[in-house]
């Protein structure tokens, strides 16, 4: 049975051995390591609005 | 989250040995920030039709719409010296500087997230929107639950509350995981399932969030899911929970609503950390832009074909309001175009003369012998100072502008072609003007075409060959879910009522559809990890050639969760 961990691994290990890793694999990778890292950020959603009369 | 396609057996199959992915519950609330943004920067007027379709798409929120109130007047519109200035006051920007700070110093207690969540099924108590820009008549009606015609203008759209401190798995609220839960179900079988349907499907599962002091937040919406070539009306559930709730307990309201509404499988499914026994990995992925419904049903034919995988949903986030459609709440009516055509052909009593149906029931007059219509339907371009009077593609403007209905009456079938939601009105005095003159017609068809403008030009007396494929033609698509909004009855008594609920069952469909909410990768727990692996790559690969083969923009990486799924079947679970 795959398991998650396995799968990351597996991916490791192949990224180490200079496989190239596709989008989706680095997805995994991202989600494990978020899952099994201690965490010191957080994500924010920073916009910033242009004042037009700016641009005029 | 929007479940994959339940009911199917491939499904049935396929979601028993794998795991499923979603979205969070905050989500929607993200989703909304493109709105805003857009907002923010600009400076029409509240009444223009776009806005006023963000009105309605935020109305279910009170508070959000009242934030964009405030963006819009007080803070993002400003008059200085120079005029009006559309951005930030200085005052606003300094309170952002310290929102900034606020958030950035070490949080010492997460703030109790708000629990609240708005949703708009029937059994809500209505918001007031615009009234509609034509006059109504009550229809005949034989149901025994209310007219819904004022929530099938409502947009289907869900949102929540801001809840600070939520961030999927790892979000913590006083130092607790807050975990994602997903579920996935829906009411349709033979026929799409009404809003009011909906309604019914969702009411339970409402309560048992509001009462479980477990819950969060939530959010239960409206939206389609996609198996194979197959798309269903299904509702789309979130929520976030505290680590004590019990997704059994869940589970067992999930299975009561498949019961009742004879469904064969639903699941449940909750965020896990990657060491789960079990876990699974979901993927989503966001569009680089919105699509409308014929192109998400290309793309899940598409995905199905090439990319192996066993289900998928979209993500849905707003309207069409683009072009015209069927589905759209409320078409803007020209009021100033309606004038001219009047004035132009004026109108008749008598069907037979007439050229199309205005929403208040006039009926322009394309009669010029004064015995029958003798006049193109084509030639109401020349109203709008066009001269091409063989392209339908004006026509079809024209309709959309006006809400105009299309009609033949001169023959012994009574035809009306739909560009647009029609109004009480117009189906009543059609379907009375059949059900009269029973002598006359032998049959009667409302038929309902999308077109797309600026194609060639079709043969006489015929459609344009470009509208009718990019029309929707109900009694033609294989996609289920429009075929519920066709109508057409040979000798028999129509009935208007029966229309009008058979367009409340396509309300659905005038979304835009913004990303995969879930790529499932078949069989993961019964595979080794390198066959996982090679499942995946192969997605990958099929993906990439798939989004440059169709031109697909995709935004960023896909996105990776892992899941605790469970899974219940008709029969075995229930």
């Amino acid at each position: 049975m795959a398991t998650v961990k396995g799968l990351y691994d597996l991916i490791k290990k192949e990224q180490a051995e200079g496989k190239p890793i596709g989008m989706f694999e680095q997805s995994i990778i991202d989600a494990f390591e978020a899952d099994k890292g201690d965490k010191k950020t957080k994500e924010v959603d920073v916009s910033f609005v242009k004042n037009k009369d700016e641009t005029n | 989250m929007p479940a994959p396609i339940l009911g199917l057996p491939l499904l049935l199959q396929a979601i028993a040995t794998i795991g499923v992915g979603g979205a969070v519950g905050y989500k929607a609330q993200k989703d909304l920030q493109p709105v805003i943004k857009a907002l923010k920067n600009s400076p029409e007027d509240m009444g223009n039709s776009e806005l006023k379709m963000l009105r309605a798409l935020l109305l279910p929120n009170q508070a959000v719409a009242q934030e964009l109130k405030d963006m819009t007047t007080s803070k993002s519109v400003g008059t200085t010296g120079d005029g009006t200035v559309i951005g930030p006051r200085i005052e606003d920007i300094e309170k952002q500087k310290k929102d900034f700070e606020i958030i950035l110093k070490p949080p010492t207690r997460a703030p109790e997230p708000a629990k609240p969540v708005i949703e708009i099924f029937p059994d809500q108590p209505k918001i007031k929107q615009d009234p509609p820009v034509q006059p109504e008549v009550d229809l005949e009606t034989k149901e025994s639950f209310p007219d819904l015609s004022e929530e099938i203008n409502k947009p289907q759209i869900f949102e929540q509350k801001e809840s600070k401190g939520i961030m999927g798995t790892n979000s913590q609220e006083g130092g607790k995981i807050i975990k994602d839960v997903t579920a996935g179900v829906s009411g349709q079988k033979d026929t799409v399932p009404s809003l009011l349907e909906q309604g019914a499907l969702a009411k339970p599962i409402k309560d048992f969030f509001n009462e479980d002091d477990q819950v969060v937040n939530y959010k239960i919406g409206d939206t389609i899911g996609a198996y194979g070539g197959t798309v269903e009306r299904s509702l789309d559930i979130e929520a976030n929970v505290k680590p004590d709730f019990n997704i059994d307990t869940f589970g067992e309201v999930i299975k009561e609503r498949a019961k009742q509404f004879n469904q064969d499988a639903v699941f449940v499914a909750e965020s896990v950390p990657a060491d789960f026994e079990g876990a699974n990995v979901g993927f989503s992925l966001d569009f680089g832009s919105d699509l409308k419904m014929k192109d998400a049903l290309n793309i899940s034919d598409q995905l199905s074909e090439t990319a192996q995988l066993d289900g998928f949903t979209f993500k849905i986030k707003n309207l069409d309001t683009s072009g015209s459609s069927i589905y759209l709440p409320q078409n803007i009516i020209d009021a100033d175009l309606t004038e001219k055509a009047i004035k132009r052909y004026g109108v008749t009593d008598e069907i037979n003369k007439a050229g199309f149906m205005m929403p208040d029931g006039q009926m322009l007059n394309f009669s010029r012998n004064g015995n029958v219509r003798d006049t193109e339907h084509r030639r109401v371009n020349l109203t709008m100072g066009g001269s091409d009077v063989n392209d339908f593609a004006p026509m079809y403007d024209f309709m959309n502008k006006t809400g105009a209905i299309r009609l033949t009456g001169n023959a012994n079938r009574l035809y009306a072609e739909l560009s647009a939601k029609p109004s009480n009105t117009q189906l009543k005095k059609i379907v009375d003007e059949y059900n009269n003159n029973r002598e006359k017609y032998d049959s009667m068809i409302i038929s309902i075409t999308v077109p797309e403008k600026g194609k060639g030009s079709g043969q006489f007396g015929q459609p344009k060959i470009e509208a009718q494929e990019k029309g929707i033609d109900l009694r033609k698509q294989d996609y289920r879910l429009p075929n519920e909004a066709f109508y057409e009855v040979h000798g028999e008594k129509a009935n208007a009522t029966d229309i009008l609920n058979k367009f409340k069952s396509t309300d659905v469909a005038g979304k835009t559809f913004t990303g995969i909410r879930q790529l499932n990768i078949p069989n993961f727990s019964n595979i080794s990890d390198a066959e996982a692996l090679k499942k995946i790559r192969n997605l990958q690969n099929n993906m990439g050639e798939f989004i440059e083969s169709t031109g697909l923009k995709t935004l960023d990486k896909p996105k990776t969760k892992f899941y605790n799924t469970k899974l219940y079947t008709k029969g075995k679970d229930y």
